[in-house]
């Protein structure tokens, strides 16, 4: 059963090849001003690195916030539930997953499971960048470091600095008035990491803080952020590997369940070894 | 007649139905079977049966003479009338069962019409005319019975509740002329209208015209003997309360024979008023009582004139209860104190005490003589001479209260008549209940407006569904009222009597 | 009658420039209106409201009375001669110019409903008179500020929905507004013409109903954006037997609807602040992600001509109280401590329709629907069923936003199904 899923995102999209259970290709590129045409192009590198044609996926998933410019004949699904399947593909090593936390570049979701596996309760902040990856990527040009830098920087140290600013654009303001104090950069660079887990943790405590804690999305690859959450939180985070692509795989399970659904053969095996517990 | 000759061995046979020991057993077999949903045929063979069981019981009973006695005592048509034509009328589900059952109430009607043209032939030639219904008390209530069942189809509860109301304030206030036993009995009673109109002291002594031998009737209603010439059907509960208070009860240990017959005549007729409370509880008082239909009248007056009524608040509530209790308490203990009456008079020392005090004072006495004779009929208020004066301004001030109760407050005479309040004992815990679905309510309050007795339970209570209270009188306005459907509701044994269905009135 | 307001600092009325003002305004109803168009099933006759919901018909005979909030009891207006029109606005073009005169961070229903009588013309500004329920403080300080406008009555509300305490304080402020009215239209309130209008009021509800209870088991028959559109039209200056004849039309016509694939969506029970034509965005989006509401508890839905007004006695403060028993003490609005009742409705509605889940739609700006989402969700959550809270406001923008909330929403309702 070859599947795909493909993730249409806002700064990127992702594509996924499944096969049965195993991944056979990941792809991702950097979005563009053009969604539609970019996601053509990833899942055909993701074909084409996996060995096969468009006749040998007989569903595709699509998801992201262009979901729908995208028309590639097969399933549609929110990134929320997208998300959630794709985190649970994989059983956690600490035990079951509760709350799913993706950081992505230009919006951050909250999402609260149950017991069974079942999306209880969610929420997004999609309409300002405050918790979002745009945010450090604009105090990190106000600093003049490159992103990666920027988060080196934070891991370099501990402050105790607060960061009264959880708004990108006041934030830059704050940003010049601790430079003027000599204030270092590093320092900064960690108070603006503890400032969008704040953030992130008081969504997290709007939809019901439960622990079993996972972190996924473009925003997970930051260390620097992955242990401030860690500390706001006060509970293990895990990341799982691949966490940009679990949107993108989270579709490509569904469209396995789908691809199943319309073969008759019903679920396989493997969907129910995506409930670990 | 020949379709009395097979009528009356029958109606002879089935004296048992009149037991209101029958008719209590039936209020609860009856409601529990139902709730089991048996087939109609097992329901019905459930039901023979038990009747059947207590035919044989009874006529056992019978073989003993005293035993024969306390039965009778207690026996009235009305309970089998209830048993016959009231209770399958609110416990058949709609179908074919019910729409064959409505032959009995028509049977019944056609018979009491039949049964009065019988009387006729009792009439001498010399006499011949019209001279009102001469009819028995048996087939007078089930011709009522069955008339209101009949009706009852084709009338809103609002229109229907008019109709019993109006029936029973004609039947009960009138009825002393218009319905008599036979064409003896006529003639006795155009007699005593002859006569001096009696003065309020002796009115008691108008002939009770139920008084078969030593058995009175008792209903629960008001008013008792003072409608023109003693009414058709009587007894209110502290008519029979003084009663009871006169009895010589050292001379009843002593088995004298007449103290003993007065006992066992009361002691009947309290079964048959405590069965009749279970049953009905404090429906009578919304739909029965013909004070409260003379009172209606009133009201009625008074929306004519586009007046809106005043309200009570509780303490008005609390005090007029307190007060009602206090005065029959009261009168009752001046009943017992009183006795022995010569001439109706009885003494405690210096103070004179008539044979049934509480009357005396009661608004009743007042109202329903010019009620049902007209202005002429008006008996008085009782002379200073009686009890200090007490008697005369305690009459005027509940006069005076009732009239102006009904006329601006809709129902202030109910809050306090005694009558009312031994039966509201039974508006919780008995057959009756008002039950209310919290999540339909939108507390709009229009239950709470149209009670006629300033009841707010119904309007405020969201956590239960036992609305139920002491003062409601089952007029059922809050049901009808009610704009949300399903939303209140009133039952009768677990039968549904009457919903709120703002939807299905349009 | 004295007026409520103090006399001393009146100011002229602020006027915008209308042309492009209305222009604007157009545009959103012709968008809302190509949305309409793609509602598979609609009724035949449903222009006619379409219409109606619009611009109320020309009647000279009787002056058009504004009045705000589904509180005011309407029968009271129509006993008067007048022709009550509801003069909420739900058109986000209007919420900008609002904004500028007034302040910007108070309720959208408030800013764009000011933004109507900067236009001379319009039919806000042709009113005789106002009336204006007190139930919140936008409301109030709005219409302290349109007495400049038009002249206008404030009916003070009751602090809590207690009948049993109240009933006589709102039946004396039911007179003073039917004295108000009388001093600016020149008639008196009689009692016959009054039952008049309350049994024609029960006539609209009994169709209402009758169409709730066909739409609560086959909601394809008639989608919500056209029940909304009978229903707000009936307060638009309609006359009532024009109303009771197209609308028993329609319920005539989905009576006799074959059933189709369309009856078999999720089923949702809307609660909420009010949706106002042309602020239909979240009812589209719902309709437009597969899914139906059956029921809904909103002052501007069905809901709104659901309760009737029943009297008994005909006195004039029997029936004054009548009114206000439907009027105020049934109402589910937020500005009384009524989340009880609010809830209780959200329950029975969906016990009644066997709906999949609740969706609440919540007004940005507006704290009374927020806050009573608190208790709202958690009764919800621990009876099981599936909530759903929409916060947005009049603005077009966010509409992707909700999309993928609401189909997120009904993704988890289908893995439940």
């Amino acid at each position: 059963m070859i599947v795909a899923g493909v993730d249409v995102g806002s700064t990127t999209t992702k594509a996924v090849i499944l096969d049965g259970d195993t991944i056979r290709a990941a792809v991702i590129e950097e979005s563009g001003p053009m969604p539609g045409e970019t996601a053509r192009r990833v899942f055909a590198r993701a074909l084409a690195s996996a060995g096969l044609r468009e006749a040998d996926v007989p569903v595709v998933a699509t998801t992201g916030y262009g979901r729908r410019l995208v028309d590639m004949g097969g399933l549609v699904m929110t990134e929320i539930k997208a998300c959630a399947q794709g985190v649970l593909f994989r059983p956690a090593p600490d035990g079951p997953i509760r709350t799913i936390i993706d950081v992505g570049g230009q919006d951050t979701k909250v999402i609260a499971l149950n017991d069974s596996g079942e999306i209880e309760d969610f929420s997004m902040n999609d309409k300002c960048a405050a918790g979002t990856g745009r945010f450090l990527e604009v105090l990190a040009s106000k600093l003049g470091l490159s992103y990666k830098a920027f988060v080196e920087h934070a891991l370099s140290c501990d402050t105790t600095i607060q960061m009264n600013s959880t708004c990108a654009v006041f934030a830059e303001s704050e940003v010049v008035g601790l430079l003027a104090r000599n204030v270092s950069k590093a320092e900064i660079a960690a108070a603006a990491h503890n400032a969008i887990a704040q953030r992130i943790a008081s969504m997290v405590r709007r939809v019901g803080q439960r622990g079993g804690y996972c972190f996924v999305g473009g925003g997970a690859l930051n260390r620097a952020l992955v242990r401030s959450l860690q500390n706001t939180l006060g509970d293990p985070i895990y990341v799982p590997e691949n966490a940009q692509l679990v949107v993108a795989l989270g579709a490509a399970v569904g469209a396995r369940r789908r691809l199943g659904e319309i073969t008759g053969r019903g679920r396989c095996p493997a969907d129910d070894a995506e409930i670990h517990r | 007649m020949l379709v009395f000759r097979i009528v009356d061995p029958v109606l002879r046979f089935a004296e048992p139905l009149t037991s209101p020991i029958l008719a209590l057993g039936m209020a609860l077999l009856v409601p529990f079977l139902v709730q089991r949903r048996l087939r109609p045929w097992r329901l019905a063979g459930a039901l023979l049966a038990a009747v059947a069981c207590f035919f044989v019981a009874y006529r056992l009973a019978c073989t003993r003479p005293a035993a024969a006695r306390w039965l009778a005592a207690m026996n009235t048509p009305l309970a089998a009338v209830f048993v016959i034509v009231i209770m399958p009328a609110i416990y058949l589900p709609p179908g074919r069962v019910r729409r064959a059952f409505l032959a009995v109430p028509a049977v019944i009607l056609v018979l009491a019409g039949l049964s009065v043209l019988d009387a006729y032939r009792s009439v001498p030639p010399t006499d011949a005319g019209f001279h009102w219904f001469l009819i028995r008390p048996a087939w007078l209530m089930g011709g009522v019975a069955s008339l209101l069942v009949l009706v009852r189809p084709v009338l809103n509860l609002a229109r229907f509740r008019f109709a019993v109301r109006l029936t029973c304030l004609l039947v009960l206030v009138y009825g002393g002329f218009a319905f008599r036993k036979d064409y003896d009995d006529y003639r006795a009673m155009l007699a005593r209208r002859k006569q001096a109109t009696p003065g309020i002291m002796n009115v008691s002594q108008a002939v009770p015209v139920l008084q078969e031998e030593w058995r009175m009737t008792y209903l629960p209603s008001a008013p008792c003997r003072f409608a023109a010439d003693g009414g058709y059907v009587q007894g209110c509960v502290l008519e029979m309360g003084q009663r009871i208070a006169q009895v010589d009860y050292a001379a009843a240990l002593r088995r004298d024979p007449a103290a003993t017959s007065a006992l066992g005549v009361l002691g009947g007729a309290a079964v048959l008023f405590l069965v009749m409370c279970f049953v009905g509880a404090r429906w009578f008082c919304g739909w029965v009582c013909p004070l409260s239909g003379l009172g209606g009248v009133l009201d009625w007056l008074r929306r004519r004139t586009g007046l809106y009524h005043l309200k009570p608040r509780g303490m008005l509530k609390r005090a007029l209860m307190v007060a009602g209790l206090a005065l029959a308490l009261s009168m009752l203990v001046a009943a017992a104190a009183g006795a022995p009456y010569v001439g109706g008079v009885g003494r405690v020392g210096n103070y004179r005490v008539p044979e049934y005090p509480f009357c005396k004072i009661c608004p009743g006495q007042q109202v329903c003589p010019v009620a049902s004779g007209g202005p002429a009929a008006y008996a008085g208020l009782p002379t200073r001479d009686w009890g200090y004066g007490f008697y005369r301004y305690a009459c005027l001030a509940l006069l005076v209260l009732f009239i102006f109760g009904f006329l601006v407050f809709r129902r202030l005479w109910c809050m306090m008549c005694p009558m009312g309040m031994v039966l509201g004992i039974f508006n919780r815990g008995a057959l009756f209940r008002m039950v209310k679905e919290p999540l339909k309510c939108n507390r709009c309050g229009v239950c709470a407006e149209v009670c006629p007795m300033g009841i707010d339970t119904v309007r405020s209570e969201m956590q239960s569904a036992d609305v139920g209270t002491f003062d409601c009188v089952l007029c059922m306005r809050c049901v009808d009222m009610c704009p949300r459907d399903g939303c209140l509701a009133v039952e009768h044994g677990g039968v549904r009597v009457a919903e709120s269905r703002f939807s299905a009135r349009r | 009658m004295s007026s409520q307001f103090d006399a001393r600092y009146r100011v002229s009325p602020t006027r915008a420039e209308t042309a492009a003002l209305r222009r604007r305004a157009e545009i959103v109803v012709a968008s809302q209106r190509e949305s309409l168009e793609r509602i598979p099933r609609r009724p035949s006759n449903i222009a006619v409201f379409e219409r109606w919901v619009e611009s109320p018909p020309d009647d000279p005979a009787h002056p058009l009375v504004g009045y705000f909030c589904n509180m005011i009891p309407t029968e009271l207006i129509s006993a008067m001669g007048a022709r009550p029109v509801r003069l909420g606005c739900g058109n986000p073009a209007l919420v900008a110019p609002g904004e500028e005169v007034l302040a910007g961070e108070i309720c959208p229903l408030a800013k764009s409903s000011f933004a109507q009588f900067m236009d001379a013309g319009s039919v806000a500004s042709r009113c005789r008179a106002l009336v204006v329920a007190a139930s919140c403080d936008a409301k109030r300080k709005l219409a302290e500020v349109l007495d400049d406008f038009v002249p206008t009555f404030v009916l003070n509300l009751p602090p809590e929905q207690d009948a049993n305490r109240y009933s006589s304080m709102v039946a004396g402020e039911l007179e003073r507004m039917a004295r108000f009215l009388s001093d600016r239209l020149g008639t008196a309130l009689s009692r016959r013409a009054l039952r008049r209008c309350i049994d024609e009021g029960q006539r609209r509800t009994g169709l209402v109903r009758e169409l709730q209870s066909v739409r609560s088991k086959r909601p394809g028959v008639l989608s919500i954006r056209d029940l909304f559109l009978i229903v707000q039209s009936a307060w638009r200056g309609v006359d009532t037997s024009a109303w009771l004849d197209e609308t028993r039309k329609v319920l005539e016509e989905v009576r006799s609807c074959d059933p189709m694939d369309l009856d078999l969506r999720p089923r949702l029970v809307l609660t909420g602040a009010p949706m106002i034509w042309p602020n239909f965005k979240v009812l589209a989006l719902i309709e437009e992600s597969g899914a139906d509401v059956v029921a809904d508890t909103l002052c501007s839905g069905a809901q709104g001509l659901f309760d009737a007004v029943v009297y008994e006695e005909t006195s004039r403060s029997a029936l004054l109280r009548a009114l206000a028993a439907r009027y105020i003490f049934a109402s589910a609005c937020p500005c009384f401590i009524s989340q009880g009742t609010r809830i209780s409705r959200v329950l029975d509605l969906v016990q009644e329709s066997g709906a999949d889940g609740v969706v609440n739609y919540g007004l940005r700006l507006c704290q009374l629907f927020d806050i009573e989402t608190y208790r709202l969700q958690r009764v919800l959550r621990e009876r099981r069923i599936p909530f759903m809270n929409l916060r947005t406001d009049y603005s077009l923008e966010d509409t992707e936003q909700l999309r993928v909330r609401f189909e997120a929403f009904l993704e988890t309702l289908g893995e439940r199904r």
